[in-house]
């Protein structure tokens, strides 16, 4: 394999890894993760918003699709997602997830922009003004 | 009239070699022409096939042709079903965006 090139096979290990990512993403901003890594259309947006109306809950769902050949990423964010998760914070996700596949590392990238996803995803938290 | 080959003969004696002649020399082990003629191309066979196949297995390269170039692999969230959805049943205020490397 040429360096930087992306190995888009998953070990069991990294498999493991990407799931308590992504149990830890949603627990932080009770919102669904679906990663999906494999071989998309040529109109990759449009197959990732396919793709995501196939969840259970699109409009709480944030789809990561990443096709290694095409080294393309997409992701898609349903609409009750968008309140608190903008899409130019998305961008920049995206960009830092960019940053990790031209590296070659597939699971990093995939970790590090679920992590930033959900951080931005979170509501944010409300502050109560004590009274005495 | 001396040929070129009658007087190469004569300087060079064309004895018959060393174990060409005499009947006891023409026969033929058959077990030992089985190995030399089938078991040595087959072992080569083998050799060159180890030799080409084990370096890919080590990588972890597909092998079988026609196969996809990439492993879909779905990770999180439960799917309601495996079938893409229509244009009408697209969430119209999904957001996010694209890139690629």
């Amino acid at each position: 394999m040429a360096a930087g090139e992306l190995n888009a096979r998953l070990s069991a290990t990294d498999r493991v890894a990407l799931d308590e990512t992504i149990r830890k993403a949603e627990q932080l901003s009770r919102v669904e993760f679906s990663v999906f890594v494999g071989h998309a259309d040529r109109d990759t947006r449009a197959y990732a918003v396919s793709l995501h109306s196939t969840l259970v809950a699109p409009a709480r769902s944030v789809l990561v699709l990443v096709d290694p050949a095409a080294r393309a990423v997409e992701v898609v964010t349903g609409s009750h997602v968008r309140r608190t998760l903008r899409d130019g914070q998305v961008e920049l996700v995206v960009a830092q997830m960019q940053s990790y596949f031209a590296a070659g590392d597939l699971v990093g990238g995939l970790r590090r922009g679920i992590q930033m996803l959900a951080e931005h995803a979170r509501a944010p938290q409300t502050l109560h003004a004590e009274h005495s | 009239m001396i040929t070129a080959a009658s007087a190469l003969a004569a300087v060079i004696p064309l004895d018959v070699p060393v174990g060409w002649g005499g009947d006891q020399d023409r026969d033929v082990n058959m077990v030992h022409a089985v190995l030399v003629l089938g078991g040595l191309p087959l072992l080569l066979f083998l050799v060159i096939t180890v030799a080409v196949y084990v370096p890919s297995l080590v990588r972890g390269d597909r092998l079988t042709p026609g196969q996809p170039p990439v492993e879909n692999h779905w990770l999180g969230g439960p799917r309601t079903t495996a079938e893409l959805a229509g244009p009408d049943a697209q969430d119209a205020d999904a957001g996010g965006a694209s890139g690629r490397w």
